[in-house]
């Protein structure tokens, strides 16, 4: 590995890539929107994070005392075992983001994965990964994790797993058609030519070159991770040893709260969910700015260069009618 | 259109619906310990046990050279292969495929091709509602906000998009449900079910009034949640259009701006508007079962949920399969309406 390319990071390149996180910051800043995103998922991080600390475990507020309308003791009142809902939704506050965020991690790195392999491998590889992930694309989401959690038994690391397995497809898309550009790069010949194996290349030159792409889609990701877990919960297929948004709606809809007009039981926790969704939604919107060539200013950071054509790709796909990548539902999972 | 195009998509749908068969036999057979157990109750006689478990071809190897050990792990056996190759319960359930036999639902105790017969109509009903309702919304507010663009309507739809897309439609459906059709509100509808329970309707006139009141919430919600992301796609289709030469020219005849929004940019814009919705059918599939879940809407959605809770495993196979070859079947109707659309595609 003699060429410049393939060497570990140059001090230019460190450079580079600082400028580009400046830029990514200046971009979200400067956007009102994706700065509200920002603040909201701090917040929410924070109670995630620190709330359970701060709050203790969940504790019945006696067992004699069920079904509390909201008061100062109780902000949101008890459930039907006289557990304090306040503290519950900090609890679930902290299971929800875990799930999305691990959730989606394991979703990228399947996706990512298979998208660079197809990307660059090509030729029959790319006709079988892509017919594969066209299959999972196929498929409804909701439906194949009902029955994929249901056949596995509700837990945690289950409700983890089928949510990571059913959603990756979109991601590999998005990051082979990523991985066609990057391909036709110089600095991959380059490395090629110095007898740089296939596996090396995916690793040290493709994938530095997409994981912009990777962190801007894994926002949209981990929105849709947590809609899929808070759907699985409410239709009482998640997790059953811990309490999620999703479970404590799934709960207050069994014990009759609408009826009841205990609208404090199952008002916030939904809030929770629009809340931190929205909010992944407008981040990943800035990042559609910081990414998209097009809506970028000249020579900022690298891989400025234009997007080029995809030679494989269909000529009319779905993007081309550009419904902004959050929005596709495919990645709301019902 | 040429032929081959057609044949192609055709023989594409026709392996996507395999693989999903392919998928199924796979997915059900991962459910531990023996099969006739999970399958049946535990009411049932070993008479009965027995009957299914070689109407399943279950005393069958699972697939050539692997079979089932006693304790219900799977494992490879060489020495049953020149047999099992054609011998195997893979093989078994494609040929009960073919032949439409989906097998009995235990909780029901009919044929599963019956069960899911009663609950597809309703599905049918609210859905078709909801798309159509939809649509028309949809495109309408697409349409003024693609051409007014960057103006207040135009901002308003986005964030107002932006916002529906977060919520949950089985969370809006509780909201909706509160506020319209309990006393903590304004009891304007009536709760759950698809008609009123004990109800005797005296002419068909009463019975579709009922129906139509019940589904107005469900249909509603479900209608909410597609509005935001058909009005966005329209949004764009008409932003795309709008730029294109032919707009340009029209402009250049002199045509006044709402003669060229009407006759140039809205045909144009609404085709591909309407084929999305083709492919998102899946999706809407999926929000409909959170909405009948709790308007306790008779559909295929209730049916997963039951299924799911009574571990009616047939039933929940069955309405897998359905689902997945009605989605198959939207996106084959998709890509030829592609191809109409576009010449390009045909290739």
């Amino acid at each position: 590995m003699t060429s410049a390319a393939a060497a570990a990071p140059s001090p230019a390149r460190r450079h580079g890539r600082r400028d580009a996180w400046t830029h990514a910051w200046s971009v979200i800043r400067a956007d009102r929107q994706s700065m509200l995103g920002m603040v909201i998922l701090v917040v929410f991080a924070i109670i995630a994070i620190a709330g359970p600390i701060l709050a203790g475990p969940i504790d019945r507020a006696g067992a004699n005392r069920p079904m509390l309308d909201p008061s100062l003791a109780h902000l949101f009142g008890t459930d039907r075992s006289g557990r304090d809902l306040f503290l519950t939704n900090i609890w679930a506050t902290q299971v929800s983001l875990l799930v999305g965020v691990v959730a989606s991690i394991l979703s990228m790195v399947i996706g990512t994965a298979m998208g660079i392999a197809a990307g660059y491998l090509g030729g029959r590889w790319d006709a079988w990964l892509m017919r594969l992930t066209d299959f999972f694309y196929v498929l409804p989401t909701l439906v194949l994790a009902l029955v994929l959690a249901a056949i596995m038994g509700p837990s945690l690391s289950n409700v983890i797993l089928v949510i990571a397995v059913t959603s990756w497809p979109a991601t590999a898309r998005v990051i082979r058609s990523q991985t066609l550009t990057v391909r036709e790069r110089m600095f991959v010949d380059r490395a090629r030519a110095t007898g740089a194996s296939s596996a090396r290349i995916m690793r040290r030159q493709v994938l530095p070159n997409v994981f912009g792409l990777v962190l801007a889609n894994t926002t949209l990701t981990i929105a849709g991770a947590i809609f899929l877990e808070t759907t699985l919960s409410f239709l009482g297929v998640g997790p059953r040893d811990t309490y999620s948004w999703g479970r404590i709606l799934d709960e207050s809809f069994e014990a009759g709260a609408l009826t009841l007009g205990k609208w404090a039981w199952f008002v916030p926790p939904g809030v929770a969910v629009v809340l931190v969704v929205l909010a992944f939604t407008l981040v990943g919107g800035a990042f559609d700015e910081i990414l998209d060539p097009r809506l970028r200013r000249r020579g900022a950071g690298p891989g400025a260069e234009p997007d080029a054509t995809d030679p494989g790709g269909p000529l009319l796909s779905i993007e081309s009618l550009s419904v902004p990548e959050s929005l596709d539902p495919e990645r709301r999972g019902g | 259109m040429g032929s081959a195009f057609v044949l192609r998509k055709l023989g594409g749908a026709l392996l996507t619906l395999f693989a999903i068969a392919v998928l199924n036999f796979f997915l059900f057979r991962m459910l531990p310990g023996d099969p006739v157990n999970t399958l049946l109750p535990r009411t049932v006689s070993q008479a009965q046990k027995n009957a299914l478990r070689i109407h399943l071809g279950l005393d069958q190897p699972v697939f050539p050279g692997i079979v089932r050990s006693p304790q219900g792990a799977l494992e490879i056996d060489l020495s049953t292969l020149p047999d099992s190759l054609l011998q195997n319960q893979f093989l078994t359930s494609m040929g009960n495929l073919l032949v439409l036999d989906l097998g009995q639902s235990f909780s029901e105790r009919k044929p599963v091709t019956e069960v899911i017969a009663d609950h597809f109509w309703p599905t049918v009903l609210l859905v078709g509602t909801a798309e159509v309702i939809a649509l028309v919304v949809g495109v309408l507010i697409g349409i003024r906000a693609g051409w007014r663009r960057g103006s207040r309507f135009d901002r308003l739809a986005i964030n107002g998009s932006l916002v529906l897309y977060a919520v949950p439609l089985f969370w809006l459906g509780m909201l909706l449900f509160y506020l319209f059709a309990t006393s903590n509100g304004i009891a304007l509808f009536p709760g759950q079910q698809m008609v009123t329970p004990g109800a005797r309707h005296t002419d068909l006139v009463a019975y579709w009034v009922d129906v139509l009141r019940h589904l107005f919430l469900p249909a509603a919600t479900l209608a909410l949640g597609l509005i935001a992301g058909n009005a966005l796609i329209m949004r764009s289709s008409m932003v795309e259009t709008l730029k294109d030469d032919y707009v340009t020219t029209a402009r250049a005849k002199g045509l006044t701006e709402s003669q060229v929004v009407r006759r140039h940019a809205i045909p144009n814009a609404l085709l591909p508007t309407v084929t999305v919705v083709a492919l998102t059918f899946g999706y809407v599939l999926g929000g409909a079962i959170g909405v009948e879940e709790v308007y306790a809407w008779p559909g295929m959605g209730s049916l997963i949920i039951d299924a799911i809770e009574r571990k009616d495993f047939p039933v929940l196979q069955g309405v897998f399969l359905v689902i997945a070859l009605c989605v198959v079947i939207a996106n084959l109707v998709a890509d030829m309406m592609y191809g109409i659309l576009d010449p390009r595609v045909r290739t």
